[in-house]
């Protein structure tokens, strides 16, 4: 099936009715708690993978990416108005786009994020069209020791890669390994670790830990911290940008675009750093980089378009090779193995509905993204005066109810609590719950290969180092560990100085 | 360099490596009931004993840290308040789903979680109560069919 068909197939999915309803709760709902400053699109995942259960699998993933993607165009709208980045995301829009804001142009601020955003998304679109295929293609000639290898590099990449110490991200990866083999073994159907429990014996649900980590953990962290501030929202102003906008701003969405599509596909790296990225390589290379933070619509452009390619492309590895760049990949892939699917590079082969549908989604989403936003600006703005003491007890009952309607037992309700604490204190620690996820996720299949390797091999581990990918891998992980251990130790020091 | 002991300016790595050694062991010590078999043949125990041993040199490395020089950021204080009351008000909730009924466990939820502010209005509790209760029963109990009984007597 070439790629045209494929799309043609996607949009023929994409476009269902049902479908269609989906990507619309998703992509508003996205837009709503990327306004909210403490809401975001990992607790709103987690909240809402249950009621994706029995959904067919490419209805819910299509809502739950609409979520993701949708969250990043609200960021920005909480960032140009209010000066507050409604997701990480948008730390660097604020700078130039409130400027913008308070000297009258909020408006045209809006507009050229929203353009780029949909440019970017639109290009992000057809660079998975064009490099699935290839991609998958390669991965599916992988051996074992291939596939173990790059795991292991995707999950050590994303644990060095996350805020705090390389150990202690490296750390928290392998105890998300080993929770991830809780229950019975696929292999011999021993059950491991799970102390004569019964409820332990299918594994721990992924989103017991997700929604442990990403909405109890949370909520506890906004709630240490005041939430309860004013906002002072600037004037919106005309929301037609001039053609002077355009013309500043179309080379930094191009540029931003490309910068944002490639950290979404290298793992560990995501729409925030690529935001970051391009909004500094836009400063470095302006003819006048002083106009850069007092409202240079470059700024707006390149960051903006940047996180939204970033949000796209980081499906391709996701998609193809089944493994996860990032926290909310993680979740999206959860969400669709606990729907019965198999992730891998046979994922485009077995479910190709599954995933053209959720490409071509995307682009749709996009487009009511940019429709939808600019002219309901006004409702977006309101929503912000929402206080959090009002939202919190509404999310736990939501993921409490949403988690108890999977299996009926309270037991998964005091599990998804002992992650809650756990994760508190571990980030307490300055242990991210990142890596953790992305453990849990991987752990199972990282065993599967390195034993399937093992077996060929016939017990020989050496076999890791005569196939020249495989060593690649591994060389490619101890070069990035050696890279950001130094680096990020320095940096420490720089800020405990 | 000085080599005497002095009082560590930063616990967080001691701590952080700690809970390492410590998981890490407890999972070597569980998987020691399982057939770990050769590398040949691996039984279920074998790759688990792989993991939690590097989990373990990971924490080793993390404690050693915790006595150079000059170790990054430090620890952080821990959020009691949000933390028992949020603790608290889940475990009232599951508590009451499988005695009561749905309607009961909500609105317990939403009143000890009221306990979050210092100064809990109850006005905007019942208001929140109310349309928690009317989304939460729309969409799972009516829409999703949830079978759970929204009040048992």
């Amino acid at each position: 099936m070439d790629a045209f068909h494929a799309l043609g197939l996607g949009f023929q999915v994409a476009s269902s009715p049902l479908n269609l309803l989906y990507c619309f709760i998703g992509v508003s709902l996205g837009t709503l708690i990327g306004i909210l400053p403490g809401v975001g699109p990992l607790l709103t995942i987690a909240m809402l993978i249950p009621l994706t259960f029995g959904m067919p699998p490419e209805s819910g993933v299509i809502m739950l990416a609409g979520i993701y993607y949708g969250a990043s165009y609200g960021g920005s709208t909480a960032a140009i108005l209010v000066n507050i980045p409604g997701e990480p995301s948008s730390v660097v829009t604020c700078i130039d786009g409130y400027q913008m804001a308070r000297q009258g142009r909020g408006g045209a601020a809006l507009a050229i994020a929203a353009i780029g955003s949909f440019v970017a998304g639109t290009i992000g679109t057809a660079l998975i069209v064009f490099f699935a295929p290839i991609l998958q293609k390669w991965v599916i000639n992988f051996g074992p020791e291939d596939y173990a290898t790059l795991i292991l590099m995707a999950l050590i990449a994303t644990a060095t890669l996350v805020q705090g110490s390389v150990l202690n991200g490296i750390g928290m990866a392998l105890l998300g390994v080993l929770v991830g083999l809780v229950g019975m073994d696929p292999m011999t159907g021993a059950s491991r670790f799970t102390f004569g429990s019964l409820e332990l014996m299918e594994g721990i649900d992924f989103v017991v830990v997700a929604i442990g980590v990403f909405a109890i953990a949370e909520i506890v962290q906004n709630l240490n911290e005041a939430q309860d501030r004013q906002n002072n929202v600037a004037p919106t102003g005309s929301i037609w940008p001039r053609l002077a906008d355009l013309k500043a701003s179309w080379l930094p969405i191009l540029r931003g675009t490309g910068i944002g599509a490639l950290f979404g596909i290298l793992p560990g790296t995501g729409p925030t750093i690529s935001s970051i990225a391009a909004y500094f390589f836009e400063r470095r290379i302006a003819r006048d980089p002083s106009r850069f933070g007092r409202g240079a619509i470059e700024g707006v452009a390149s960051a903006e378009s940047a996180n939204n390619a970033a949000a796209q492309t980081a499906f391709i590895p996701t998609m193809t090779m089944g493994i996860p760049g990032s926290a909310t990949m993680a979740m999206l892939l959860g969400a669709l193995m606990m729907n019965g699917v198999n992730p891998g590079p046979n994922m485009i082969n077995e479910r190709p509905e599954l995933f053209w549908g959720l490409i071509a989604s995307m682009w749709i989403g996009n487009l009511m993204l940019l429709v939808l936003n600019l002219p309901l600006i006004g409702i977006w703005v309101k929503i912000l005066s929402v206080p959090y003491r009002w939202l919190f007890p509404g999310i736990l009952v939501f993921s409490a109810l949403g988690l108890f309607s999977l299996n009926l037992r309270a037991f998964d309700l005091y599990l998804m609590l002992g992650f809650g604490v756990a994760g508190h204190l571990l980030s307490r620690l300055r242990c991210e719950p990142v890596p953790f996820i992305i453990g849990i996720i991987l752990g199972p299949m990282l065993e599967e290969h390195f034993r399937r390797a093992m077996v060929i091999s016939h017990g020989d581990p050496s076999v890791f180092i005569k196939s020249w990918l495989s060593l690649l891998f591994l060389g490619l992980t101890v070069a990035i560990v050696l890279l950001m251990a130094p680096r990020k130790r320095l940096r420490a020091e720089a800020a405990a100085a | 360099m000085s080599t005497a002991l002095r009082p560590l300016s930063n616990p967080g790595p001691l701590i952080v490596g700690a809970i390492f050694v410590a998981s890490g062991l407890a999972f070597i010590i569980a998987a020691r009931d399982y057939a770990s078999g050769s590398a040949l043949r691996m039984g279920p125990g074998y790759f688990p004993t792989l993991i939690a041993s590097l989990l373990v040199f990971v924490g080793l490395m993390n404690i050693a840290s915790s006595f150079r020089e000059s170790v990054g950021a430090g620890v952080l204080h821990i959020a009691w308040r949000p933390l028992l009351v949020v603790s608290a008000s889940v475990v009232v909730f599951s508590v009451l789903i499988v005695t009561t009924g749905l309607v009961p466990a909500i609105a317990g939820l939403i009143l000890v979680s009221l306990f979050a502010s210092r100064r809990p209005s109850w006005r905007e509790a019942l208001a929140l109560i109310a349309v928690v209760e009317v989304i939460c029963i729309t969409i799972f109990h009516f829409l999703l069919g949830l079978q759970v009984e929204l009040v048992r007597l």
